[in-house]
């Protein structure tokens, strides 16, 4: 039989989503889930918005919180990585063919110069 | 990262190999894994493989197209060789025979004149020199067609050993790896060129090679086996035979180049050559009758004008009788033994027009337009099928690219779209990480 001491409140709501989706995201970008890349951007901008208003932090669910936001910044971390890596390929592929991933006012692709190396991180 | 990046690797590789004829396009296969510790960021990600894009469905049927396709570009190409033989009309043999008659008719203005018996001496061993041309023409076209039989039965045979040596690398490589979709790739293409030389059946084995069989389901290639196609020379001509294991398989082969060379050497120019020997036969024939009918200019019978060999065929053999090309005298103008008759010779000039082809519908010259259009009309017959043959091939072609072929702008478009939809959640990056500042410093 539990009590209400033995309720684990939980990480708060705002940290859990934003871990969540930043590790969606981070699947996406590991799958090349175009789908799920596209949804992780309306997810943040609404977990976002809910932090315009005032957050309360249950004392029993700091610690909880915490280990969410340490997550969710290791996944933050990582999307970084995997985004520039992401962007870099890109640039280099499109490039290795003579495609730029830019267009003139004309909508005239412009060919970059050439590669410039790549940026891999971590 | 490292199965994004691999991800990316293969949409490069895509990318790279857009004009690579039969490359086939690759997708990666990636399974999520379970992490043993609970509190990790996650689930893995794994790369179990990559496949090759192919309809089986669609690669079959140009395997079954392209054949047919190929005989009947065999068969053009090497009618059209027959055709510029042949000669234009006026320009050939219906030439010398119109000046044969010609050479007939002036000699019948002046049976005596020495200068006229010559002349259609001359004419007469023109045409058949004109014969005899022709029909070296007409075998050396059914030799090539001989000689370009073997050469294709010893590509056959090279191509069925790479297919057997790339079956022996599929069943070493291990599946769902980028080695055994190369590999795969390359004996499809191997394939392709198979089935432009003959038409073969082909069954996928287990590790993504190919069993081949040709004709009534001889073996081509099983497994690491490539069973080799044999050419033996053949009485009388010494034209080769196609066997398999042993066993003449000629007749079984009725598509790609070797089927199209077969068909032209066993069929199209022994026809030619059959009516081109009708011809000579019956000008033999009708010119001899009325010579020997007739006198020569010392009062006695006619000998034979033409003279063929009669183990040897009619225009391959045909002659002028040797002791009247040295003595012209031997001519026989006259119809009856009288100084200045010319019977004979009105009665050679007459059959120019004389109706004694394809019993009594035809004259010399309308058998040989017949042989001429005849020829014409195979080429023109084959350069169609060939066309509407090789429209299918194209449309299957296409239909099979859109399905394994790389579309530059599909690769493009899609690595672009990926980085665009990153950009999009990473324009939050920093307010997410202000965000998470502020709330650790809240818990902190």
């Amino acid at each position: 039989m539990s009590t209400s001491a033995d309720i684990d409140p939980g990480p708060h709501p705002v940290a859990a989503e934003l871990r969540t989706t930043l590790e969606r995201l981070a699947r996406a970008l590991t799958h090349v889930d175009l789908d799920t890349l596209l949804a992780c951007e309306s997810e943040m901008a609404s977990t976002l918005a809910a932090t315009d208003r005032p957050i309360a932090v249950d004392p029993a669910a700091r610690a909880a919180t915490a280990r969410e936001l340490l997550a969710a910044r290791a996944a933050l971390v990582r999307c970084s990585r995997l985004g520039a890596t992401l962007a870099d390929l890109t640039r280099i592929s499109l490039a290795a063919r003579g495609i730029g991933q830019t267009y003139d006012r004309r909508g005239d692709s412009r060919h970059h110069a050439g590669v410039h190396g790549l940026e891999a991180k971590g | 990262m490292s199965a994004q990046s691999y991800g990316l690797d293969v949409v490069g590789q895509n990318i790279a190999n857009v004009n690579t004829p039969g490359y086939t396009r690759r997708e990666v296969l990636l399974s999520s894994t379970a992490s043993p510790d609970p509190m990790a960021q996650g689930a893995g990600v794994t790369v179990d493989g990559v496949r090759g894009i192919r309809d089986r469905l669609l690669e079959r049927r140009l395997q079954m197209e392209q054949p047919s396709a190929a005989r009947e570009g065999a068969i053009a190409d090497s009618l059209s060789v027959v055709e510029v033989a042949i000669g234009k009309p006026g320009e050939s043999i219906d030439a010398q025979m119109d000046a044969f008659f010609s050479a007939a008719s002036n000699l019948a203005s002046d049976p005596s004149a020495a200068s006229a018996r010559q002349s259609f001496v001359l004419a007469a061993q023109n045409l058949a020199s004109g014969f005899r041309d022709m029909s070296v023409r007409l075998t050396s076209a059914r030799q090539n067609a001989d000689t370009q039989a073997r050469g294709a039965v010893s590509q056959i045979n090279a191509l069925s050993a790479q297919i057997a040596a790339i079956n022996g690398q599929l069943a070493q490589a291990p599946s769902n790896g980028t080695q055994s979709l190369s590999l795969q790739d390359h004996q499809k293409q191997l394939l392709d060129q198979l089935t432009k030389l003959i038409d073969v059946s082909a069954i996928e084995r287990g590790d993504g090679g190919v069993d081949v069989s040709v004709g009534s389901g001889r073996p081509l290639v099983v497994g690491t086996d490539a069973t080799n196609l044999g050419t033996v020379r053949q009485p009388p001509d010494g034209l080769v035979g196609i066997t398999s294991n042993g066993l003449d398989i000629t007749s079984e082969i009725t598509g790609g180049t070797l089927a199209g060379y077969l068909q032209v050497r066993d069929s199209y120019v022994p026809d030619y050559l059959t009516r081109l020997n009708d011809l000579a036969s019956q000008v033999v024939t009708s010119v001899n009758a009325i010579h020997n009918g007739g006198f020569d200019k010392n009062g006695d019978a006619g000998l034979d004008l033409f003279t063929v060999d009669p183990n040897d065929s009619a225009a391959g053999s045909l002659q002028v009788n040797g002791a009247i090309v040295a003595d012209t005298s031997l001519v026989a103008a006259a119809g009856v033994n009288a100084t200045g008759d010319n019977q004979a010779a009105r009665d050679l000039a007459a059959l120019r027009d004389a109706r004694v082809m394809d019993g009594g519908r035809a004259t010399f010259s309308d058998m040989w337009g017949q042989l001429t259009y005849t020829v014409g009309n195979d080429v023109r017959v084959a350069k169609n099928e060939q066309t509407s043959r090789q429209a299918i091939v194209s449309q299957v072609q296409s239909l099979a690219d859109s399905v394994s072929g790389v579309s530059m702008d599909d690769e493009a478009m899609s690595m672009l779209r990926y980085q665009r939809a990153y950009e999009a959640n990473a324009q939050f990056f920093r307010a997410v990480n202000d965000t998470i500042t502020m709330l650790l410093q809240m818990v902190g």
